[in-house]
């Protein structure tokens, strides 16, 4: 019976019961609360309504906690549990492969009996874990429906005339609330933890001065784990990526704010904004498929010319400058839509005083509200860096994979990102140096966007004092 | 009617020259007719104000002067504004050229993110009226001297602008508005952001400008337009009622609109 049980999916199942006991219990407390006001002399506190969302928030709550727990856990415990029977012969199977024989054991469990009818021992040892899964899976259930009685049984007993519903709705609404809130910094917290966590591993096993000053990085061959190259990538990128972004977005934003009527507004603000909404990979081939050829085509064109030594330009099919141009593009309506929110909020009082003193548009614009924005678009353009440190997409497709410290933007170049996504891809062990390098890496990374971040935040908070 | 009103008001009482010569002046903002057919003879050397409720259209009238309204999109001014003989109202004339002849003050004390000495070197500098620095100095000196504010700022010129008081912000935009030598001061409300002492100083100040400037003032207080203008103008719905020398509008107004609102029966 219990092997059976283990198969049913409960999700759905539990989501339902749920729902109905929600609306039970709902219409239970408002029945109560409505024969209070019928047979008592007091009048009601709250409406009846309140009284049956009170109740229905009680009988949910509880179970639907217990079964959320069992979906985020229920499977890790059976296996523990599992993995506390097993007989003496597994003794020998190391972490990796008890797990791999684990992961068989659970696919073999949702399938039909005649897949592990060829091997005893495996069969015995799934029949045991989905009796371990059902079991759990029931147990679980009832233990919910229990929980949901004992909160409908708490609930309505409180019920009475004198009971702020309303108030105590109001307190579960904002815990909720909070909840959801939390889950936010929840994660952003155990990603971080995770990342630090890993990364202290990688330094136990790589001196950190190495890594963050050695100026050779071949992560495949677990040598050497010198970051430089992979920073100096990310910096020539994001580097040439902020030279077209930051002009580029910046006049835009200026032409919009300042120049632009209604009309060409209407229509090219949007027109921006769907910029910003291509996927990043098919900007990653425009760029690998059709800027850096005609790189490479430029710089060997460059390199024949009589005044140019050859091989002056490495002229790589891959190159820094075809991924930084195209991440420009990529970045261009961030800086144009932060920047022009920021030119937005300067008074127009200022502008006006400076069209009164028979200044032009470009000299109102240059020395009157340019100032007046700058810290806001100083934010805007940092925030845009961040963006271009941590794009992934453009760089792994179109920068390269050699980790190399050059002036030359034909070469090929590689950054912190692509040499995370090239570490990760691909067979190889969990606590290796190769694929700890690349939490280490994600943490450097992590820490750079959060710095350029809080600066960014903190510039524009100093910037709103000023005009509110 | 109106129209006839404000004609024989305007002729009746010219006692300066006349600075700034409107005539049937119509502004539209989009479809929306703002004002309707105004003519009026401002006098030089001398104080006028605009008075009227709200939305009465006083303000565009006002920005038709220097065409601060071309600054607004779907904005439309029609008739002449004829300023020493030249009509300016025209695409001929370019506003930025004209706003150095016309100078403007603000409701809102509206200095630039600057230092005291840019906010008043500005004006000179986008001109190029000072050719060395001690021109400068002396402009920018002359400047807030007239306008009543170098005792109190001459110690600490490069400090920023936006770090004085209301008034003094207020006076700053006065001298920064009088260093490029306009013949004409147009100002919206330049005392309604501030307190009764600031409000008097420029008030003083205002008399003492009008010995070398037109000066053409919007104003809320009836008080204040009695007793800085030499003349004043009443607007209602878009229209001028009534224009004439202050005294007589205040103290005999021939119109039945302009009594009750300088009685308080209306605005």
């Amino acid at each position: 019976m219990l092997e059976t049980f283990s198969q049913i999916p409960m999700a759905w199942l539990a989501f339902a019961a749920l729902a109905a006991a929600g609306c039970a219990a709902f219409l239970a407390g408002r029945t109560i609360a409505m024969g209070i006001a019928r047979t008592s002399e007091a009048q009601l506190n709250s409406q009846p309504n309140y009284h049956g969302y009170y109740v229905a928030m009680w009988t949910v709550t509880p179970a639907a906690l217990l079964l959320l727990g069992h979906a985020l856990f229920g499977s890790g415990l059976t296996r523990s549990l599992l993995m506390a029977e097993l007989p003496d012969g597994f003794a020998s199977f190391d972490r990796l492969q008890l797990a791999q024989y684990l992961d068989r054991v659970s696919e073999a469990a949702t399938l039909d009996r005649s897949v592990w009818a060829g091997e005893p021992l495996f069969a015995a040892v799934t029949e045991r874990y989905m009796i371990l899964k059902g079991g759990l899976k029931l147990g679980t259930f009832l233990l919910a429906i229990l929980a949901g009685l004992a909160g409908l049984a708490f609930a309505t007993r409180r019920l009475q005339a004198s009971f702020r519903a309303r108030h105590e709705v109001e307190r579960g609404i904002q815990l909720a609330l909070f909840a959801c809130a939390a889950i936010a910094v929840a994660t952003t917290a155990g990603i971080v933890v995770s990342l630090l966590f890993e990364s202290i591993r990688f330094f136990s096993q790589v001196p950190l001065f190495d890594f963050l000053f050695g100026l050779h990085w071949n992560a495949q061959t677990e040598e050497h784990f010198g970051a430089i190259p992979l920073f100096f990538g990310t910096f020539i990128i994001s580097l040439i990526a902020m030279c077209v972004a930051v002009p580029v977005g910046l006049y835009a934003a200026i032409y919009l704010s300042e120049y632009a009527g209604a009309r060409a507004r209407a229509w090219i603000k949007p027109m921006l904004e769907i910029l910003a909404g291509i996927p990043t990979v098919v900007y990653g081939f425009f760029a690998l498929l059709v800027i850096a050829p005609a790189v490479r085509t430029s710089a060997v064109w460059l390199n024949g010319l009589p005044f140019i030594p050859d091989e002056f330009f490495a002229a790589s099919s891959t190159n820094a400058l075809a991924a930084g141009l195209v991440m420009g593009v990529m970045i261009i309506p961030f800086v144009s839509s932060l920047s022009d929110d920021v030119i937005n909020a300067v008074p127009q009082s200022l502008r006006d005083g400076a069209f009164a003193m028979g200044a032009t548009r470009s000299e109102t614009v240059k020395q009157v509200v340019m100032p007046a924005a700058l810290p806001g678009v100083i934010a805007s353009v940092l925030l845009a860096v961040s963006r271009a440190i941590g794009e992934t997409m453009i760089v792994v497709m179109a920068a390269g994979l050699r980790p190399q410290i050059t002036a030359d933007p034909t070469a090929e170049i590689t950054t912190i990102t692509v040499q995370i996504v090239a570490l990760l891809t691909g067979d190889s062990e969990f606590d290796s140096p190769k694929t700890l390098s690349a939490f280490a890496l994600g943490f450097v990374l992590f820490a750079l966007t959060l710095v350029f971040n809080l600066v960014a935040l903190r510039v524009v908070q100093k910037y709103r004092e000023k005009y509110d | 009617m109106p129209d006839t009103s404000s004609h024989s008001a305007t002729t009746a009482s010219i006692a300066t020259a006349t600075k700034v010569d409107c005539r049937n002046i119509n502004v539209f903002y989009g479809d929306k007719q703002a004002i309707f057919d105004i003519s009026m003879a401002i006098p030089g050397r001398s104080v006028t104000s605009f008075i009227g409720p709200s939305g009465c259209g006083k303000s565009t009238f006002l920005r038709c002067i220097n065409r601060m309204n071309d600054t607004i999109e779907n904005a439309r001014v029609e008739g002449q504004v004829i300023i020493e003989g030249e009509n300016v109202n025209t695409d001929a004339v370019d506003p930025v050229l004209l706003r150095s002849r016309v100078g403007m003050v603000f409701q809102k004390p509206n200095p630039f993110p600057k230092s005291i000495y840019d906010n008043v070197a500005y004006g000179p500098r986008i001109h190029g009226l000072a050719r060395t620095r001690e021109d400068m100095d002396a402009v920018v000196q002359n400047s807030l001297t007239r306008a009543g504010l170098w005792e109190e700022v001459k110690d600490r010129l490069g400090e920023p602008g936006t770090g004085l008081s209301g008034g003094q912000q207020q006076r700053l935009c006065i001298a920064r508005a009088i260093a490029v030598s306009p013949e004409i001061i147009l100002m919206d409300e330049p005392c309604s952001a501030l307190d009764p002492i600031a409000t008097a100083k420029i008030e003083e100040l205002i008399d003492e400008l009008r010995e070398r400037f037109c000066i053409v003032i919007v104003t809320h207080s009836m008080q204040q337009a009695a007793r800085v203008s030499q003349r004043t103008a009443f607007f209602h719905l878009g229209k001028l009622v009534e224009f004439g020398d202050t005294e007589q509008v205040f103290t005999n107004p021939t119109d039945d609109r302009t009594q009750d609102y300088i009685t308080g029966r209306f605005g």
